[in-house]
């Protein structure tokens, strides 16, 4: 959970890493502090949210992702996906691949190439014999769809809008 | 700033299309926050699932285990450290079993022997023989998935016949009462319901999509790839001697990481002698394909070899329709 967390607002593999065990010792260091009655994720989030928004402000940026208003509503969606069914992460998260096979080809492909082979989105273009703007709107309506299904299958928060 | 820069210069930081000191980027446009969150995720889920996580898991533990250890050295105050082991002593030790397992358990006492019976078992898997195996269904999903609910497919009483790597016919029966067998003569793919046309394909893992437990680019029905990923992905250990039968040899596979596909748990029984699998046990199936939780392989015979026998002509009559897949875009 915590490298998907991650993840999801660094792109680099090393800072990544970095971050993953900033956040594991701070947690450490603090497990005194953590109250048992409360759910664990949360509060690890919560450490890894200031650790990296702490490596952000030593390089003096400050990238979206990390704005309150994001990470609380992200936060929301890793919460939703904890309260999956399962008792590993692979097994929450099982939805994801469910609505991989359930995209249409043209997406899949195009994801599964870029994410799972790992390559460029120049290769991706030039694999799937598109131009690099049509591969990158493939992607984006890929990535769209696989969000609604995971959101009708519960895996992902669905922000309810005030009237 | 205008949405769509926003979209062209979100996406490509998305795609990791643009320079790694790019990061700055613009703040969200009002009222777009929901769904930018939202692709972040969605984002992070596919990196974190498609990247080689046991391998980056390992190496980021170790490093997390390596810097709480230099920080306990430079801790001062025995009594304080012991004080706070033992408020959270079973924390500590759950966590430090879990780690100590990840990290060691896979390969040690006696890895070398269990590794070399594991791979007299793969290479057995591999040999030109034909080993038809009965396939049942132990325990479903109680909870079974909308993907679960939509199966077709019934694995409980299906048969499986190896034969050598890519070499497999996996014959089970749909809800309908009509047979699907599929299968792979190690050149090409293929797979058929009893009333309709072959679909035939040059990509060998192209219908094992629809079984369950499929993970990935390995799947139990194709048992040599199956076990080499297993070797690769599971801890391995020695249960016993199975009593019933003195010669059988229990092997227990276990997931290194909850990050790899597949079942958690793996029994296999086998001939001490050819090191053929008499008896395959998966626990903790993935839910993605289909309700069965556990399912248990057993060696029903083992017969000669026969080349065609893989191939699909020889489960058709001669008339019947084939249709060879185009590929996939």
């Amino acid at each position: 959970m915590l490298n998907a967390f991650l993840r999801s607002r660094i792109r680099e593999q090393t800072v990544v890493d970095d971050l993953f065990q900033e956040t594991m010792l701070v947690a450490w260091k603090r497990l005194p502090d953590f109250d048992l009655n409360r759910p664990f994720g949360p509060w690890l989030r919560g450490i890894a949210h200031r650790v990296t928004l702490s490596h952000f402000r030593k390089q003096s940026r400050f990238p979206f992702c990390m704005s309150e208003k994001i990470n609380i509503l992200m936060d929301a969606h890793f919460e939703a996906i904890n309260s999956q069914p399962g008792d590993t992460w692979e097994e929450k998260v099982e939805a994801l691949h469910t609505c991989m096979e359930a995209l249409p080809g043209k997406y899949r492909s195009v994801i599964r190439k870029k994410y799972f082979s790992q390559e460029s989105i120049n290769s991706v273009s030039e694999w799937a014999g598109i131009s690099l703007e049509a591969c990158k709107k493939r992607m984006q309506r890929g990535r769209a769809l696989l969000a609604q299904c995971l959101k009708s299958k519960g895996t992902l928060f669905v922000e309810t809008r005030k009237a | 700033m205008k949405n769509s820069d926003f979209d062209q210069v979100f996406e490509s930081w998305l795609n990791d299309d643009c320079s790694s000191n790019d990061q700055s980027l613009p703040s969200v446009p009002k009222g777009r926050e929901g769904e930018i969150a939202e692709r972040l995720v969605v984002h992070g889920l596919l990196v974190e699932q498609s990247q080689n996580i046991e391998f980056n898991k390992e190496r980021q533990i170790r490093a997390a285990l390596d810097a709480v250890d230099r920080w306990d050295e430079s801790r001062s105050g025995e009594s304080r450290k012991l004080l706070f082991l033992n408020k959270y002593a079973p924390w500590l030790a759950a966590v430090a079993v879990c780690l100590v397992a990840l990290l060691f358990v896979s390969r040690g006492g006696g890895g070398q022997a269990l590794a070399d019976s594991f791979d007299k078992v793969i290479s057995s898997s591999e040999k030109l023989s034909q080993r038809r195996y009965a396939v049942s269904v132990l325990e479903v999903y109680l909870d079974s998935s909308n993907a679960a609910k939509g199966q077709q497919e019934d694995l409980n009483g299906a048969t499986l016949i190896v034969g050598g790597r890519d070499r497999y016919v996996f014959i089970r029966k749909l809800t309908n009462g009509y047979l699907r067998t599929s299968g792979c003569d190690g050149v090409q793919s293929w797979a058929m319901r009893e009333d309709g046309p072959v679909h035939v394909s040059s990509d060998l893992n192209r219908f094992l999509g629809s079984v369950p437990g499929h993970h990935q680019s390995a799947s139990f029905v194709n048992l040599p790839v199956f076990l080499h990923e297993v070797k690769d992905k599971y801890n391995l250990q020695v249960i016993d001697q199975d009593p019933a039968n003195g010669s059988l040899l229990g092997l227990r596979c276990e997931k290194e990481s909850v990050s790899v596909r597949g079942p958690k748990v793996m029994e296999l029984w086998v001939d001490q002698e050819s090191w053929v699998i008499r008896r395959l046990l998966l626990q903790g199936m993935p839910r993605a394909r289909g309700g069965a939780k556990a399912v248990e392989l057993n060696l029903v015979s083992e017969s000669a070899y026969s080349e065609k026998f893989f191939s699909h002509d020889h489960h058709h009559e001669p008339e019947r329709e084939v249709r060879t897949s185009k590929k996939q875009q």
